[in-house]
Formats: structure tokens, C-alpha cells, sequence
């Protein structure tokens, strides 16, 4: 959808800023580089109706971040006590990609908490996450927005009565230095440019470069100058927005303060960012060996006990993002299923491990084999699955929604279910 | 009589799973897990719980191997497996499996290797016995979705 310029009194506005919409359809980026919780934090991002991209890798997750063609809304990144790559990606939201950034942690200590806080992160959550929880960090969303420019409703009836707009009152302000001089006149169709991440608009990145052009203007100007109009004219830049000098130079403030202050933990902090540990973690990831995991052969259990030492050493979990944004459809249809309702009989009888849960003989329950402690596998391996089932064919059954459910219990489920109904 | 198949293995289920939870096997964030699964993602359940298997495998693997190299055994990265394996089960709801490797990681961190091994059996021993429950789960979940395939209008259940 293309956004008319100040113009007309109609904004035709893109998907996630339509306000009945909204927060469906919000993109997410979600970062973590343990599968299952990934996995786990998909579902429930889609089960909110969001469009999640999702990658086990930091790497990529800052490339996509940096990239000009995506965009998101919020970040959701995972971090670890031994895996500071959360931070790395706060950091990198901090320097200039100006969205919220929730962050998830198995790691509750207090300093990590604090720490999270205080270098940016909207909220820090703690594994395994609720629904519940998820389902609010839509808030954080629009309340960074609110806070570039007033109330959204109020804009929007104001462009209807006005055509061109000669002046808007910011209901917080970010740059409150600024506010006195610039209040007057901004014919100033940017305001919805600044937080519509969705907008198909290059996105600016502060390189070394523009940063020092930046300084420059910065330095040149006295301390009552120092507002964005001002350096904007003086960089002279075409890439550059108002709102794109704004908030680097609210942040430029930020850190002149810290320095000035010392302020000894952020700063010390601040070297962890440095070469040296991005390659200590990268080597950490790769030596972690991780599969790819293939959604197709689900059923086949690596075959344990038989591989040697070399096997654990294994490839990056990397998805590429075009495979992971199988992911991310949001379609309500079902999705094509390799693997028929449930799992199926097994696909390999030539191990001597069991591989599938199709052939799971009921009788064997509770037998633990006696050489658990090297993962040897007793389990019978037999094929007589087919037994067990065929009386049972020609049944009704119930509905997919409630799995599992007495009747008692699916009452109350049933209660829970209706509550998430969107 | 017809329907009577799905109903027993309904309450087959309830009550394996309420064994579970007694014994402290699962907790409520399986059902979390449960509740997620729907039309549009029929399988959830069980393409979380196989990604989980496949990782705790590999994970158990890599422990053991750390902790036979008499050398020099590396506890960070010992605790670095610990806690990805800590935070899948709690992801799924494995609440004895994660209990074991917090013991586990305290041992770890106290570099006690005899300790370290001692959980290591205990935690190989848990992760068996969950996933043997599971796969029961499975297939008792297989068999009534593959009865509920042929319909009988008189059956709403």
C-alpha cells in the first residue's frame, strides 16, 4: 500500500498501522539459539497472528535487521547466561534501528534483569514464555510509536480537515530541546515516515562515516543550534530525514553523558561488543554442532552411540531466511504435511534403535533398559503396529482443538479457549 | 460400541498424563504446548517434542563425552550444553529432566567430576524414561486421531 504524501486528507496506510488491525500482522523478529525454544516461540507468535521471521543465528539476525528490504516491528532475542548475543543485538538496535526489543531469558539473576533494562530492552521475560506474556508486547510497539508523534486517531482527523499541516503538538517528546524551536513550522509528512518501519523507505544506517559528517555539523553548531533541522542542513545529506537526525543525535547526546559521567559498568560492558568476543562466540556456536534440522524425517533418531567424536562436531544451525519463512505464513490453512496426522509407522528397520513412535508396542512401558547410562536403546524394534489400531478404525472422533481433554478438564480448557478467541 | 474405542482411548490418555504430571514428569507448560496446537498446526506437539529428542540426544552425547576426557574437562562448556538443555525441557515441560541438569550444573560448576558423572546417569536415566512416556503418549494420540478419520454423525464427542 503506498502512503500519498500531505496532500490529500485520505492516508491509506500500510497493513499494521490500519488501527483496527493492529496488532495482527505485527513482524517479529525472533532470535534463539535453542531450537526447541525457537520452535516454541514461533507457535506462539503465529498463534497471536504475528509475521515472525525467526533465526537461531545472531549473525543473521543483525544482517536482517541491517538489511533495507525487511523491516519489523519488535525483536524478541534470547539470552543466555554464557551467550551474550542478546546484548549484541540491543546494542545494535541501540545504534539505530529504532525498534522495541523484548528479551527472553532461562536466566533470571537480577544483574542480568538490570543489565537488560538498561540497554534498551522494552521488557525481559523469563523461559519457558506464556501466551500471556506475548500476547501484550504489542504494547511496547505502539507505545514507541505514540511517542514520536501524538495520538495516531488525532493525526488522522486533523489530515482530513486540513490539507497541508502547519503545526502539531508532540505529546511526549523525545527531543525536548528541540521542541522550543522547532514547534513552528513543519509542513512535516515525515511524522509518519519516522515510525512506519513498515514503509518502503531506505532504511538510514549510521555508518563510521555519516556518524563523523554528523559530529562534524554537531561540533559546528553552538549548544542552542544543536537541533536536527540545523544539522540536517549542514550534512547536507539526501538519505537523511529530520527524524533520522533526531534520534541519532538524541543518542549521540546519551553517550557524551555517559562519558562524561564515567559511568564505569556501561562502558566497561560496552567492550564486549568488540571483535574478539563476536569470534569467541561464533567458534562457541559452530563447536556446539548444529544439525540441521529437517522437518520431513522426523522420525529418524540419530543413531546413537555409533558416531564417532567427530560427528559432534556439526555445521552452524543456520536458516537461510527464505526456508525459515516457512515459519513465518500466516495463512490459516493447513500446512502440507509430510508426515500424516500423528507419525507413522517406521521408516528404518535396519537400526537396531527404535525409530518411530509408530512402533512403540504398548507392552513395553516402563522398561527402562539397563543401559540407559550409554543410550543404548533396548526397545524392541518390532513391526506388529498394525494390530494395535485396526480394531479401533471406525470411530467418530472428536475435534482436533481439544487434545487430549476429559470431559472435566475440557471445560476448563474450554474456558481458556474461548478467553484467546481473536 | 463404535465409539466406545475413542473414548477409552481418550481416557487412556487423561490418565497417562495425569501419571506424568503426578510424578512430576511434565508440568503445565506440555499442556501450554498442547493448547498451541490447533487446525493449522496439527502436529505441533510432536514436531516440538522430535526437534527436543533430536537436540537432548546430541546434547547427552556431547555431555558424556566431555566427561570421559579424563584430560581436561571443559565445565563451560559443559554448563553451556546444561543450559540449552535446561532451557528446551522447560520449553516443553520436562520438569525432571530440567531438575536433574540444574544438580547437574551445580556440580558442574563446582568442578566435581565424580559428582558431574553421577548426574550425568541420573539425567540419561530421566531422559529415557520421558521419552519412552511420550512415545506412549504418541501413539495412544495416533491411534484416536486414526480412528477419528471415518465419521459417524451420531458421534459428537
Amino acid at each position: 500500500m503506498e502512503e500519498k504524501d500531505n496532500g490529500s486528507a485520505k492516508i491509506s496506510t500500510p497493513e499494521n498501522i490500519q488501527h483496527d488491525q493492529f496488532p495482527i500482522g505485527l513482524k517479529v523478529l525472533a532470535i534463539d539459539a535453542n531450537i526447541v525454544c525457537l520452535k516454541y516461540l514461533v507457535q506462539l507468535l503465529q498463534k497471536c497472528q504475528y509475521k515472525v521471521t525467526a533465526t537461531t543465528e545472531t549473525t543473521e539476525a543483525i544482517r536482517l535487521l541491517n538489511d533495507e528490504k525487511e523491516s519489523f516491528d519488535i525483536i524478541i532475542t534470547n539470552v543466555g547466561r554464557n551467550d551474550m548475543d542478546g546484548f549484541k543485538i540491543l546494542e545494535t538496535v541501540r545504534q539505530g534501528i529504532d525498534i522495541p526489543a523484548v528479551m527472553v531469558s532461562a536466566n533470571e539473576q537480577l544483574e542480568m534483569v538490570k543489565r537488560g533494562v538498561m540497554e534498551g530492552a522494552e521488557a525481559y521475560l523469563l523461559k519457558p514464555v506464556s501466551f500471556q506474556e506475548l500476547r501484550n508486547i504489542w504494547q511496547h510497539v505502539l507505545r514507541r510509536r505514540c511517542r514520536k508523534r501524538p495520538n495516531p486517531n488525532v493525526m488522522e482527523q486533523e489530515l482530513e480537515q486540513h490539507k497541508p499541516i502547519i503545526s502539531h503538538e508532540r505529546a511526549t517528546v523525545i527531543d525536548k530541546e528541540d521542541d522550543a524551536i522547532d514547534k513552528n513550522i513543519n509542513i512535516d509528512s515525515n511524522h509518519f515516515d519516522s515510525c512506519s518501519s513498515s514503509k518502503k523507505k531506505p532504511r538510514v544506517s549510521w555508518t563510521k562515516e555519516l556518524h563523523e559528517r554528523f559530529v562534524v555539523a554537531y561540533e559546528q553548531l553552538g549548544e542552542k543550534e544543536r537541533v536536527p533541522n540545523n544539522i540536517l542542513k549542514l550534512m547536507n545529506d539526501p538519505r537523511l530525514s529530520r527524524e533520522n537526525v533526531a534520534s541519532h543525535l538524541q543518542k549521540h547526546r546519551d553517550m557524551l553523558r555517559k562519558k562524561a559521567t564515567g559511568a564505569g559498568k556501561l562502558v566497561g560492558k560496552k567492550n564486549c561488543y568488540d571483535r574478539n568476543s563476536i569470534k569467541a562466540s561464533k567458534i562457541q556456536n559452530s563447536m556446539n554442532q548444529r544439525n540441521n534440522v529437517s522437518t520431513i524425517d522426523q522420525f529418524q533418531f540419530s543413531n546413537l552411540g555409533r558416531s564417532s567424536m567427530e560427528e559432534v562436531q556439526g555445521s552452524k544451525n543456520y536458516y537461510p531466511v527464505p526456508e525459515f519463512k516457512w515459519f513465518a505464513s500466516n495463512n490459516l490453512m493447513s500446512k502440507p504435511c509430510d508426515q500424516y496426522l500423528g507419525f507413522g509407522p517406521s521408516n528404518n528397520m535396519n537400526s537396531k534403535y527404535p525409530q518411530s513412535f509408530g512402533n512403540w508396542p504398548m507392552d513395553n512401558m516402563g522398561e527402562i533398559p539397563e543401559e540407559a547410562g550409554h543410550l543404548g536403546w533396548a526397545f524392541p524394534n518390532n513391526n506388529t503396529n498394525a494390530g494395535q489400531c485396526s480394531q479401533l478404525q471406525l470411530v467418530k472422533g472428536s475435534s482436533h482443538v481439544s487434545l487430549l481433554m476429559d470431559d472435566e478438564l475440557g471445560d476448563i480448557f474450554k474456558q481458556f479457549q474461548s478467553e484467546e478467541a481473536f | 460400541m463404535l465409539g466406545f474405542g475413542a473414548d477409552r482411548l481418550r481416557a487412556d490418555m487423561n490418565r497417562l498424563l495425569a501419571l506424568l504430571f503426578h510424578q512430576g514428569i511434565l508440568d503445565e507448560q506440555f499442556l501450554q504446548l498442547q493448547q498451541l496446537q490447533d487446525e493449522s498446526s496439527p502436529n505441533f506437539v510432536s514436531e516440538v517434542v522430535n526437534i527436543y529428542f533430536q537436540e537432548s540426544e546430541r546434547l547427552l552425547k556431547n555431555l558424556r563425552a566431555l566427561l570421559i576426557e579424563r584430560e581436561l574437562t571443559d565445565y563451560k562448556k559443559m554448563g553451556n550444553h546444561l543450559n540449552q538443555l535446561m532451557g528446551s525441557s522447560s520449553s516443553i515441560g520436562a520438569n525432571r529432566v530440567r531438575n536433574v541438569c540444574i544438580a547437574f550444573r551445580a556440580n558442574s560448576e563446582q568442578n566435581n567430576r565424580a559428582g558431574c558423572l553421577g548426574t550425568l546417569e541420573v539425567l540419561e536415566h530421566e531422559y529415557c524414561y520421558l521419552k519412552s512416556k511420550l512415545h506412549e503418549l504418541f501413539q495412544i494420540e495416533q491411534q484416536r486421531v486414526l480412528g477419528a478419520g471415518v465419521r459417524y454423525p451420531m458421534h459428537q464427542n
